[in-house]
């Protein structure tokens, strides 16, 4: 069984291969590069004894935005490799129920429970070590910009830790139960990636209400030493005297600074604005991540109990 | 199933005939254990059309049998609840006495089941596909296997896609005989194939069936073929078996009387008329259980197995409980 399985998925498995190499050179030669730009600009000695110095803060911030951070936009994309690892490894199986050779498979002397057994764990092992390598490889690549930038956000959060192995095995999971129902190769990948992208979106939004978020305000000025820059701000602004939420457009209205240069931090002080800020803090990280795979692992173990029922009762 | 409950009534008011009724149940016994296939009441349901209805029949074991129906009668369904690819709604089938639902491991290593269009995996070698036999078969014969796969000519490295469709049937039929089984189900395995492929197949099929013991079944809407093949025919339509049984003795049975048209009346009340038809004054009737004796102006005919087919099939609209209720009692006697 485990070698017919081998068998009908190693051209799959060929493909999946080849754009893992692919993608693990591109993580590794950005990479490489990366890591020794985070050594060469002075990042690494500012975050190595802590300072918090302008200086610091002026080659931190130079770090952030340089090309990395547009390489960082770009790696967003890798998001769809759950998907398309999920993709070759369900669709063999939704391809021979289409085509009907599990006929052949369930008409050998064993049975088919064992065929669904043996054919979703091997996938679902599969998936795992796409997971790990995927995180193995991003979670390496982000951790110099993880130490100037919150990791909570979904440039970082989506492709460390556990998450990617979680968005795997659920995309395989997906894509076998879809494809079980449907029974069509095709329409089946495209229903799995509807469904995929709908819930990550969704989800991406809900992430900040994993955990009620901390909400505090601030005097001008001040947010910095408050906030440390890896947490994750929600939502920041300003508020009267009132505790109304007010604009950017009406403090610098009120409290421009006398050279028109930068705000009246007295002004605003006598005004009664404050600054306000909701976050996540940095630390809720493994916290947030474990919610998140739970999520996803949940789903994953329902749709394999679901696949499992169908194939047991409703193909034929 | 007018017999079951007959005698079951019977046993409960044990009376005069209790005993000849208990012989009845326990003969009813052994024939389900040596039953290739045993059905009683079996049914299956899609949705809200039934592909499969009140289907009641006893396939001995060691007989070649042919399963006989227009598209749609519910062949198909009934060779997927006897491998178990299917549940059944409602009724029980037995293969040699066990349920394949729900006793697969006894069931599965005995049947040899070839799928309608005999799926095979196209991306793998023939090499390949006797591999998924050996490993997914603990009784497969690799040596029947390639013997035969080198006498039909067919290359152990071709791709499965490169094959004919003749070739491909009977690379399906090589892998179900090399696990060496009890009983193989063919489910339509030569409609797609042109003549000549036909006659191979079927040539293959008739030595594999010479084996000793084996009880085949082979769905087929092409009479021709069967014919020379099957010695035992059962006959589907609208989802309920219509006549089964030995196809000589069926042949024997019936009968095709023709004689005046005006005249048929009393003929019919002797017997039981399958098929009637009149060409102006001519009638002709296709009958079961023919009297002894006609009335002068009548003759009587051999029937062909095709007619007789034909005319059981051209019965689906009727209320077709009757011959086959009454035969089903029959059979089981």
């Amino acid at each position: 069984m485990i070698w017919l399985t081998w068998r009908q998925q190693r051209l799959e498995a060929l493909i999946g291969g080849v754009i893992l190499a692919l993608f693990a050179a591109l993580v590794l030669k950005t990479g490489l590069d990366l890591h020794a730009a985070y050594q060469s600009t002075g990042v690494a000695a500012c975050i190595a004894r802590q300072a918090r110095d302008a200086q610091c803060q002026a080659i931190e911030n130079a770090f952030q935005n340089s090309p990395f951070q547009d390489l960082s936009n770009l790696f967003y994309w890798f998001n769809f490799l759950p998907l398309v690892f999920g993709a070759l490894l369900a669709a063999p199986v939704a391809l021979e129920l289409e085509q009907g050779t599990h006929r052949l498979a369930w008409t050998q002397s064993s049975t088919r429970l064992r065929w669904t057994a043996v054919k979703l764990g091997l996938l679902l092992v599969a998936a795992v070590l796409v997971g790990l390598t995927l995180t193995a490889l991003l979670s390496w690549w982000h951790g110099p910009l993880d130490q100037v930038r919150p990791r909570l956000e979904a440039q970082a959060f989506d492709f460390e830790g556990l998450v990617p192995i979680a968005y795997t095995v659920f995309a395989v999971t997906l894509g076998l139960a879809v494809g079980t129902v449907l029974r069509r190769a095709i329409p089946a990948m495209g229903l799995t990636l509807t469904v995929f992208v709908a819930l990550r979106l969704w989800l991406e939004g809900m992430r900040k209400h994993y955990v009620p978020p901390i909400a505090a305000t601030f005097p001008a000025g001040t947010i910095q030493t408050h906030l440390s820059a890896l947490d994750w701000v929600v939502d920041a602004g300003w508020k009267d005297h009132l505790g109304r939420v007010i604009d950017d457009a009406t403090v610098w209205r009120l409290c421009t600074a006398v050279h028109g240069q930068g705000l009246d931090f007295a002004c605003i002080q006598r005004q009664g604005i404050v600054r306000y800020a909701v976050y996540q803090p940095a630390d809720r990280f493994w916290a947030f991540q474990g919610i998140e795979s739970a999520i996803f692992l949940g789903l994953a173990t329902s749709l394999v109990a679901f696949t499992m029922w169908w194939m047991r009762y409703r193909v034929t | 199933m007018y017999g079951l409950y007959h005698r079951q009534y019977a046993l409960r008011h044990a009376g005069p005939g209790a005993d000849e009724t208990m012989a009845g149940t326990h003969e009813r016994m052994r024939h389900r254990m040596t039953a290739a296939i045993y059905t009683t009441v079996l049914g299956k349901r899609y949705g809200r059309r039934w592909a499969l209805r009140d289907c009641s029949l006893a396939l001995p074991a060691g007989r070649v049998a042919a399963l006989v129906g227009p598209n749609g009668a519910g062949k198909t369904t009934l060779l997927q609840l006897a491998v178990g690819l299917t549940d059944p709604t409602c009724g029980q089938i037995a293969i040699f006495g066990d349920p394949p639902r729900t006793h697969p491991t006894h069931v599965l290593p005995r049947i040899g089941f070839v799928a309608q269009d005999q799926p095979l995996y196209r991306r793998f070698t023939v090499a390949d596909m006797l591999t998924v036999g050996r490993k997914l078969n603990p009784r497969w014969d690799d040596g029947l296997a390639r013997t035969r796969l080198s006498r039909l000519g067919i290359p152990l490295d071709r791709k499965v896609a490169a094959l004919s469709g003749g070739q491909q049937a009977q690379v399906a039929l090589v892998l179900a005989l090399a696990k060496r089984p009890d009983l193989l189900l063919l489910d339509e395995p030569v409609a797609a194939l042109d003549p000549l492929a036909r006659r191979e197949f079927l040539h293959t099929l008739t030595e594999a069936a010479a084996d000793d013991g084996r009880t085949v079944l082979l769905s087929s809407h092409i009479v021709a073929d069967l014919e020379r093949v099957c010695d035992y025919l059962i006959i589907l339509a609208a989802a309920r078996v219509q006549l089964a049984g030995d196809i000589a003795s069926l042949l024997a049975q019936h009968a095709r009387l023709v004689g005046p048209h005006r005249a048929a009346e009393p003929v019919a009340l002797d017997c039981t008329v399958i098929q009637a038809t009149h060409d102006g004054e001519r009638a002709t009737l296709l009958v079961r259980d023919a009297g002894r004796v006609l009335p002068p102006s009548w003759q009587r005919y051999d029937v062909l197995l095709e007619e007789l087919v034909l005319a059981y099939l051209g019965q689906q609209g009727r209320d077709s409980h009757t011959p086959a209720q009454e035969h089903d009692r029959e059979v089981r006697a």
